[in-house]
């Protein structure tokens, strides 16, 4: 695959970007330079700003544990087939301690029955909105606030199973290589 | 995002119990739609070729309109609606929306012939990126539109 967008590592002339990518990486999303799905955005800082406060406010604020979030990522990104996206969030689950059979659960087994109920239940619904958004019913809705989710949560939940496919899109498109 | 005069759109209000996620996302409309390099019709081609594509209504009503108030003709609308041979739309908007729909639909499909074509076409990097996610925008606010249920304003 040719290269498809310069991945921009330098910003000493843009302080635009540099401000952006000392933000990325102060919440971990790279070492000495953003990830790669960073960095290939830096030739368009405008765009970038934009999915950068689109992650932010879904992936790493919200009212919904860290852990769960990821976990939707590493699900969607396995059911779509994007190596990048899963093996960047299969790291951030690992590094937050997250046992090795649930991880290894979410790649290998369909029904999740590594994962507690509550979280599957979360999976399961963030799945059918990345997958079949049509699919999902005033059931669903209702099995999430049975188990105590917010009609807030439940909506963080849904953007999480859209943004998920996001990243991946660009992971696909962009043709990234894995940091 | 157009709607009433002086009233937001079902879309906007759906997320205002979650004003951090809508911040978020108008971010992005103000970026890729608002702003951006690309023309605001074929950026509108897009998003309605994308709704189409994902059957999704509101998104379908909420573009077509945009385009209708930009002047474009009903026939290459309906071309971008319903034509996967886009015949009524011309050739470099045509490979821009087609670019989009691959990138929606199954974005490992896209292939380096695909960047060539647009290059060929004159367009840059940067308004490579903004078709890529102006797509990946598309299919997020055709899921959020579908899941949340909102009706055509």
């Amino acid at each position: 695959m040719a290269t498809r967008f310069e991945r921009i590592t330098r910003t000493e002339s843009n302080p635009e970007l540099e401000s952006l990518y000392a933000d990325i990486m102060e919440t971990g999303f790279g070492d000495g330079v953003p990830l790669n799905w960073f960095t290939s955005q830096g030739g368009r800082p405008d765009i970038l700003t934009a999915t950068w406060k689109l992650a932010k406010a879904v992936l790493l604020q919200g009212q919904l544990p860290p852990t769960i979030k990821h976990m939707i990522i590493v699900k969607v990104a396995t059911l779509n087939q994007c190596r990048y996206c899963a093996t960047v969030h299969t790291k951030a689950l690992e590094a937050m301690g997250v046992p090795t059979e649930i991880i290894d659960g979410l790649t290998t087994d369909l029904n999740l029955s590594e994962v507690p109920p509550p979280q599957r239940a979360i999976l399961e619904f963030a799945v059918k909105v990345a997958q079949q958004p049509k699919s999902v019913t005033d059931g669903d809705f209702e099995r999430l606030h049975e188990l105590g989710l917010s009609e807030r949560e439940t909506m963080e939940v849904a953007m999480m199973g859209a943004f998920a496919n996001f990243l991946n899109t660009w992971a696909d498109v962009s043709g990234i290589p894995i940091d | 995002m157009g709607g009433e005069p002086d009233v937001p759109n079902n879309l906007i209000t759906s997320l205002s119990e979650r004003p951090d996620l809508l911040a978020a996302t108008w971010e992005l409309f103000k970026r890729l739609v608002i702003g951006g390099m690309l023309p605001p019709t074929v950026k509108e081609m897009i998003f309605m070729a994308i709704a189409a594509q994902n059957d999704c209504r509101y998104c379908s009503v909420v573009h077509t309109k945009a385009l209708e108030a930009m002047g474009v003709p009903s026939d290459v609308i309906r071309s971008c609606a319903s034509d996967p041979e886009l015949a009524q739309v011309p050739p470099p908007q045509r490979a821009m929306i087609k670019f989009g729909l691959k990138t929606a639909r199954d974005p490992k499909s896209v292939t380096d012939e695909g960047f060539r074509t647009l290059r060929d076409y004159g367009l840059s990097d940067g308004e490579i990126m903004e078709v890529t996610m102006l797509a990946a925008y598309g299919n997020l606010l055709d899921t959020w539109a579908d899941v949340s249920g909102i009706s055509p304003d």
